[in-house]
């Protein structure tokens, strides 16, 4: 059952895949920026473990690569160590869960797009520094908001079957 | 000892994936053979469940796009009345000089200008970063779609194609921060490049500054590009500026073609 659960979130992965590539790129026109993959791995890591969270960022990120971008490999790397870090801190033990979801989601958010910036300017790819800004405040609440949709679908049979909500119990 | 053993486990993978990545970004970014063909074969892969998604997904895009628009409608409905009654002045003046111009053109035994080949292909996939403008159409290698073949719709210049799969294209839009363009005015005949840019805008560069642009003049693509044919519209002249540090003129032009309301377009095959 657990082996299934996994592989039901590795297609929920690439199923967050598509929907970027067919949907919410086109929200960038009001500043909407959301990164359903990143949120997803980090939660995949979080419910299923670490070594799950990184393989299955890299395969998600590899496939984005592959897919989409200009130079191949980045978003693999990036998927890979978001997945290892937030199974990490879950492993670490948070009392209140669903506020560790929320920093390591902006964490990573905040991260991510200054990694990506700094990797794309290594290649010759400069930026807008005003631009990164307003990226920076608008992307981590986004990703917060998509977290409150995607987590509760992970969620759901990984610990209690028949538990659709988003509860977030303190378990210790 | 079993959790030290796992996390050692944990951090040997993430080494392993690390390194596999960092040797991934460093092949790629030498245009590797191997990387283009694993691209093509992964579009080809999705091409079916992206179709399917992008299709069942486009009402709700064109919703929120639309929204965008409609505050800006008033506006946009004054422009388009402006331009067609200076349009309908122009029609049949444009007609006759045309059908004089074939004429002349028989005389003089310079041929006349064909229609070209194209194939409507479907948009599939629409993607937007900072660094990129990319879209993705239904159409690739095996209905004779190549690299470098130019893509547009009834409006005009879409962008070019940089990957062609068995099944489906990639294609760079103007704003592409990579694309450029050779260009022509349409008024003065002056020559340029139309460039994307990392704001989103399309510059027309390399017209000098003494050289003479007005607003609103017409842009169009030049008759040196390999696989772009000429003639074919880009945009509107928006705004001109001089440039700081360069002796040319900052041009910044706006695109006839929406690229957000993308849904079918044609692919110049000749």
């Amino acid at each position: 059952m657990k082996i299934f659960l996994k592989f039901v979130h590795l297609v929920f992965i690439l199923i967050c895949l598509i929907i970027q590539m067919s949907f919410i790129e086109h929200l960038k026109i009001f500043y909407i920026n959301i990164d359903l993959i990143m949120v997803a791995v980090i939660g995949i890591a979080a419910f299923d473990g670490t070594v799950y969270g990184l393989i299955s960022g890299f395969i998600a990120g590899l496939i984005l690569d592959l897919m989409t971008a200009r130079i191949i490999g980045i978003n693999a790397l990036i998927y890979s160590v978001n997945g290892f870090i937030a199974g990490k801190v879950m492993e670490s033990g948070f009392k209140k869960r669903i506020l560790a979801y929320v920093l390591m989601i902006f964490f990573f958010s905040e991260a991510n797009l200054l990694l990506q910036t700094g990797i794309y300017y290594i290649f010759n790819y400069s930026s807008s520094f005003t631009k990164l800004g307003i990226e920076m405040l608008l992307y981590p609440v986004c990703n917060i908001a998509v977290m409150f949709l995607i987590f509760p679908l992970l969620k759901a049979g990984t610990e209690r079957s028949g538990e659709i909500g988003f509860i977030f119990k303190d378990e210790a | 000892m079993v959790p030290e053993r796992k996390n050692l486990k944990n951090l040997i993978i993430l080494s392993v994936l690390i390194v596999i990545s960092i040797i991934i970004i460093t092949v790629s970014f030498k245009q590797s053979d191997v990387f283009t063909k694993a691209r093509m074969a992964t579009l080809d892969f999705f091409k079916p469940v992206q179709e399917k998604t992008y299709q069942f997904f486009q009402p709700v895009t064109t919703f929120f796009v639309d929204i965008k628009y409609y505050f800006n409608l008033k506006n946009r409905i004054n422009e388009l009345e402006e331009q067609n009654s200076s349009l309908i002045k122009n029609y049949s003046e444009n007609v006759n000089l045309k059908i004089e111009n074939d004429a002349l053109r028989r005389l003089l035994g310079v041929s006349v200008r064909d229609r070209y080949n194209t194939l409507p292909a479907k948009v599939i996939g629409y993607y937007d970063s900072k660094w990129q403008s990319e879209i993705l159409i239904n159409e690739g290698r095996s209905s004779g779609v190549v690299e470098g073949m130019a893509v547009v719709t009834d409006e005009g210049l879409v962008g070019t194609v940089i990957l062609a799969s068995n099944s489906t294209s990639e294609v760079r839009l103007l704003t592409d921060p990579q694309s450029s363009i050779g260009a022509r005015l349409l008024s003065s005949r002056k020559l340029g490049v139309a460039e994307g840019s990392l704001d989103k805008n399309i510059y027309l560069n390399y017209i000098t500054a003494d050289e003479e642009v007005f607003k609103g003049d017409v842009l169009m693509t030049s008759e040196f590009g390999e696989f772009m044919p000429p003639e074919i519209l880009i945009g509107r002249i928006k705004k001109i500026g001089s440039g700081t540090d360069t002796p040319y003129k900052k041009i910044e032009v706006e695109p006839f073609v929406d690229f957000r309301k993308l849904e079918y377009v044609l692919v110049i095959k000749g």
